[in-house]
């Protein structure tokens, strides 16, 4: 699904940070280790298109990302890549069936309250529909997060330590939920964090240095 | 869901904010909607009364006072001149018409004027109902004066001396109502129209003896003068105020010196409003601006889920926009209102304020509005674009 060839990305004159040559298939899953500023985060947005490297490239789903211009990368990120973001970051302005309706209107695809409804739904969500984010906890924030991340049918499903901030009923319930759900769309998952109790529930694991 | 929905949504979810600079931008519009309005109104009807009408000959005086008085009906005459002497200038070669006014009375404060029917044609007046009069104290009123008064054809009326209600009645010789006029939004709407002789009638026993012909009084108070060639423009208002003891005044040079008058005032008022438009979008500005800080999250969510740069720019944009359009709507709604509110409860009385008509400098008004939105927009829209999404993604 993915594969990074000789990546860098250079923070300023000096800083720099060197990724590995890694690969996941289609449907793969994978959680992302390393000390707070190895770069992992930095990692989930290159490949999410939101950062451009200095050197080397990132393939997606055999597209290299580089050679989009911005636009058309900001399109492939909206309908090919669902990103958790460490807090869900919901629009307050919107209710969650809305925050999911942007999704679609943002990935310039086709409106469909049904189909946000259907995702609500098989996460157990759907009787939050009509909730304002200002009306749910935490936890029940980050779950309509990977709804939306769910939503356009991702390639590539990307989250940023989903588990802070949760206690451990959360953070199963939680990555109970990405897991399953990655593994029924069949998209590929790649978890950044540096939760122990995450690290565990992955075979394949990345692990990046500290920064050079 | 879409862009416009989006920046409603987020316009709504501050609605203290949003609705203090919906007021302000309004009421800086509403400001000079209204002064518009009147302005133009003024004009049109300071114009439309004096076409026709290239001079005005009356007594000596101030002559603003003799405009007013004999053209717009709304001062006090300068006095009164011979109907001899006025005779003898309507013979003048440089004369091509010219029509008598003669003025004293009024009926619930609505002048009644001698004159001669051709003051009806100078105004293309048309009768709604009877006849012209034909001869002494017959009457035809003016529409707005009908309608007032509630006099009907064939009753009869008392007139008032002087030109305000509530002088002493002429009980002893009344008026009839033979016609009254169509409503044709001029002056005549709201005078009294009669013969000379009428007011001579009523008023024999101020005559002066001089003017005696007959016993009967020959007095006027101006004559309204039509030129036969341009070349008099120059030379008969000249020859009348330095051969005669008449006053001549041009109604087109003293509307223009009446409304420039006016014009400092509202010009005054126009600054106001520039003002609070200014105001309105600093203060657009400065909400816009500073909710950006609490929206940055929102901003990065949304190039995160596929929105380019330059939707987030457009979204901003379109907050000051949608902000500003509701502002120049209501703005044109209020200074629309004032304007009918002012004229219905007579505080502009001749002119007849109107608020339900739209002027083409309204357009430009709206557009203003729009710069407006767009400028105080402008600044965060770009901040908007420049969000470095994975700097605030990946913060804690």
């Amino acid at each position: 699904m993915f594969r990074l060839h000789a990546l860098r990305y250079r923070y300023g004159q000096t800083a720099e940070l060197r990724f590995p040559d890694w690969s996941l298939q289609q449907g793969e899953q994978a959680v992302l280790r390393g000390p707070s500023g190895s770069g992992k985060s930095t990692l989930l947005s290159l490949l999410a298109g939101l950062l451009q490297p200095q050197q080397g490239d990132i393939w997606l789903a055999e597209q290299a990302l580089a050679a989009l211009p911005p636009a058309q990368r900001d399109a492939w990120r909206g309908r090919h890549i669902g990103f958790i973001p460490q807090r869900a970051h919901l629009l307050a302005s919107l209710n969650v069936l809305e925050n999911l309706q942007l999704a679609q209107y943002l990935a310039r695809l086709p409106q469909d309250a049904a189909q946000c409804q259907r995702v609500l739904a098989s996460l157990g969500l759907i009787e939050l529909a009509g909730r304002r984010p200002q009306q749910l906890s935490q936890g029940q924030a980050q779950r309509v997060a990977i709804a939306r991340a769910l939503l356009n049918h991702p390639k590539l499903l990307l989250a940023d330590e989903p588990s802070a901030s949760l206690d451990d009923a959360n953070t199963t319930a939680v990555l109970d939920l990405l897991q399953g759900a990655a593994q029924q769309a069949g998209a590929t998952l790649l978890i950044a964090s540096h939760d122990a109790r995450v690290h565990a529930r992955f075979d394949r694991q990345f692990l990046l240095e500290a920064r050079v | 869901m879409n862009l416009f929905l989006l920046a409603r949504r987020q316009l709504l979810a501050r609605p203290l904010h949003s609705a203090l600079n919906l007021l302000l931008l309004a009421l800086g519009i509403a400001t000079i909607s209204l002064l518009l309005l009147f302005s133009r109104q003024l004009e049109d009807k300071l114009l439309h009364t004096a076409a026709g009408i290239d001079l005005v000959v009356g007594a000596k005086g101030s002559p603003l006072q003799l405009i007013l008085s004999s053209v717009y009906h709304a001062d006090i005459p300068t006095g009164n001149i011979a109907k001899a002497e006025a005779d003898k200038l309507a013979r003048h070669p440089l004369v091509a018409s010219s029509i008598p006014l003669a003025l004293g009375d009024n009926l619930q404060g609505f002048r009644i004027v001698g004159t001669t029917p051709d003051y009806l044609q100078l105004y293309g007046a048309k009768l709604a109902q009877g006849r012209p009069w034909q001869v002494s104290m017959e009457a035809v009123l003016g529409a707005k004066v009908a309608q007032r008064s509630g006099l009907k054809l064939g009753e009869e009326f008392a007139s008032s001396h002087g030109l305000a209600a509530g002088g002493p009645l002429h009980d002893d010789n009344r008026y009839q109502v033979v016609g009254i006029l169509a409503p044709s939004g001029s002056i005549l709407d709201e005078l009294v129209l009669t013969d000379l002789q009428s007011v001579w009638d009523m008023h024999e026993h101020h005559a002066s003896e001089d003017d005696a012909e007959d016993g009967k009084p020959r007095d006027i108070t101006a004559l309204l003068i039509r030129y036969k060639t341009p070349l008099a423009i120059l030379a008969l208002p000249r020859q009348i105020n330095a051969e005669t003891a008449l006053q001549a005044a041009s109604p087109a040079m003293e509307a223009m010196r009446l409304l420039n008058i006016l014009g400092f005032g509202l010009d005054a008022l126009r600054a106001f409003a520039a003002v609070l438009i200014f105001s309105a979008a600093l203060s657009l500005f400065v909400a816009l601006y500073g909710n950006l800080r609490e929206r940055r999250y929102d901003l990065a969510v949304m190039r995160l889920l596929g929105s380019s740069r330059w939707r987030l720019f457009a979204s901003v944009l379109l907050e000051g926009l949608l902000l500003a359009a509701a502002g120049a709507a209501l703005g044109l709604l209020l200074g629309h209102g004032a304007a009918e509110a002012i004229g219905r409860a007579g505080l502009t009385p001749g002119l007849n304020l109107t608020g339900l008509i739209w002027l083409k400098e309204e357009a430009a008004l709206l557009l203003l509005a729009l710069l407006v939105g767009v400028l105080a927009a402008l600044l965060p829209a770009i901040h908007a674009w420049r969000t470095d999404i994975a700097a605030l993604l990946s913060e804690r």
